[in-house]
């Protein structure tokens, strides 16, 4: 195991560094300032930025679909206005407002569609779709920031910076920091394979932001477990999850939301390990998804899992909780997450 | 009365290689060239099929030979020829005469007494020995089977004392074997949304 880690490692890291040389005009010049300068950003320089700086930004979020058996990959580019005005927090008030997709007319059907997603998914794309420094004491001690130049992005300097974790599971980051404010400008996410997974670019920023409505989420964000579990009247079967397989991520917010349609209730744990995430939700109340699989008996335990090479999404029904644990794709250990929640499911029914 | 022969067809030779031939057994061997050039063999070839003719119907016996005299009288001739002829018949036919001696005169005399004379009974010492021989028999036999069976049974407890001590607590409940299946597309969630842009 130590043996294949080393080579992924290896690997990933020399293809690493020919992906930001190709990245880079000067190669040789990129190379020489990172010996020759100190990195100028760090993870405390954009945790700081995030907290203390308005702007306005106008970016192209391209959505990536990994290729499947049979499936070619494919790429949605789509427009969007990110307004943000800083609170102090890490959670500063936003609001996402949906402009177009690339190569489609307005008004057509996967116009619609997306404007749609955006009207109900803001919060999702804006806290959790692009690069964003969660904790910075977890994240200093999960993560290294290399420093590969300057750059020029939407006619401002910036700085290219590759955020690489240390374990090989997770993704790695290669942004580009606006020299002046330390926004992100650019973000692109890779595997340990170097597949690009996400990626969003700034097509335009001003450095402050004017009157705008922030995003309201249906969701309400509570204290921890328990109080989640309050708020959702006490239903019987929710597990609190104890993190042995992924020991080094944290418990970053627990979310409940009630869907007005048919009244029911679901609990989102959201963890980071400072720059990564993954979630567990757990919806009581709802009926077996895998009651009608052929070979499913009563007390089988079987788990339903996707994964590709951009997330992992494992699904259960345990005591009438329908549960997912989902995160990125390289993550595998939220297969033994998923099993340690299961077990904890059927021992506390 | 002889036919003429045929000074060409008709000679002794001819003919008799003529009536062998298969033409001369075909249906119309009369139309053959011999046959109509020798009358000699016309008139054997006529014959043959008068007596084909004969030949196959069954002739009617006569009613004498069928009247139960005929058949007695058959009969004692029969036995009259045996009986003159073999020095068994007699005796066969003769009734069985009773032994010419009783069987003491013709066996040793000791032999003879000890036939004709019962076997004396073992006595009364004899047979309780017997049977107390019996009673024994069974009495170990029924030992040996108590004691295989005390045996099997002590055995049996020990190995359930084992298994109560050394086996599985059957107050912990066995863990799951929990099993994993792939699904062809994401399921409905955060990170759905994220990836994809919309629950797929």
């Amino acid at each position: 195991m130590r043996l294949v880690c080393n080579s992924v490692a290896h690997r990933a890291l020399c293809a690493l560094t020919l992906v930001v040389a190709a990245a880079l005009a000067p190669i040789t010049v990129a190379v020489a300032q990172a010996d020759e300068f100190a990195p100028t950003a760090t993870l405390q320089t954009l945790d700081q930025a995030q907290r203390s700086q308005d702007y306005t930004v106008v970016q192209i979020r391209r959505f990536v679909t990994p290729a499947a058996a049979g499936v070619a990959a494919s790429v949605t580019s789509v427009r969007e206005r990110l307004e943000v005005a800083a609170n102090g927090t890490a959670k500063p008030s936003f609001a996402l407002t949906f402009l177009g997709v690339e190569g489609e007319p307005t008004g057509s059907p996967l116009h619609l569609k997306w404007q749609q997603a955006y009207a109900r998914h803001a919060a999702r794309f804006f806290g959790h779709g692009s690069f964003r420094v969660r904790n910075l004491t977890v994240a200093n001690a999960n993560y290294t920031m290399h420093d590969f130049g300057a750059v020029t992005r939407v006619g401002r300097s910036a700085r290219r910076l590759v955020v690489f974790p240390t374990s090989v599971d997770k993704s790695i980051w290669l942004v580009e920091i606006d020299d002046a404010t330390a926004v992100n400008l650019y973000a692109a996410e890779f595997d340990s394979n170097l597949t690009l997974l996400s990626e969003v670019e700034a097509v335009s920023f001003v450095d402050s932001v004017g009157g705008f409505t922030p995003y309201a989420s249906t969701a309400t964000t509570v204290a921890d477990f328990a109080a989640g579990k309050t708020a959702m009247g006490d239903p019987a079967g929710l597990v609190e999850p104890a993190l042995t397989a992924t020991s080094e991520y944290r418990l970053d917010q627990v979310e409940v939301q009630n869907d007005p349609l048919n009244g029911s209730w679901t609990m989102t744990l959201t963890y980071t390990d400072g720059i990564d995430q993954f979630v567990v939700t757990q919806s009581p109340g709802t009926p077996d998804a895998f009651a009608a699989l052929p070979g499913k008996v009563a007390g089988s335990t079987v788990i339903g899992r996707f994964r590709d090479a951009a997330m992992s999404a494992l699904v259960f029904w345990e005591g009438g909780v329908s549960f997912q644990v989902a995160g990125r794709g390289s993550l595998r250990r939220l297969d033994d997450l998923a099993k340690d929640v299961y077990l904890q499911a059927l021992s506390d029914n | 009365m002889s036919h003429p022969r045929d000074p060409v067809h008709g000679t002794p030779a001819a003919c008799r290689a003529f009536l062998a031939s298969p033409e001369a057994n075909a249906k119309d061997a009369g139309e053959a060239p011999h046959a109509r050039a020798c009358a000699a063999c016309a008139a054997a070839l006529a014959r043959r099929q008068r007596l084909i003719g004969a030949l196959r119907r069954t002739p009617t016996p006569p009613a004498a030979l069928a009247t139960r005299e005929f058949l007695a009288g058959i009969q004692e001739r029969i036995v009259a020829g045996v009986e003159a002829a073999s020095t068994l018949a007699p005796h066969i036919a003769g009734p069985v005469e009773a032994p010419a001696a009783p069987l003491q005169a013709v066996l040793d005399d000791q032999l003879a007494c000890t036939l004709a004379t019962p076997p004396a009974s073992p006595g009364e010492v004899r047979w309780q020995g017997v049977r107390r021989a019996v009673i024994h028999d069974i009495a170990i036999r029924r030992a040996a089977r108590i004691r295989i069976t005390v045996w099997v049974s002590l055995a049996g407890a020990a190995a359930a004392a084992l298994f109560l001590v050394l086996g599985p607590d059957v107050d912990r409940v066995a863990t799951p074997k929990i099993v994993f299946a792939d699904l062809i597309s994401a399921p409905a969630g955060d990170f759905t949304v994220i990836r994809r842009g919309a629950n797929r």
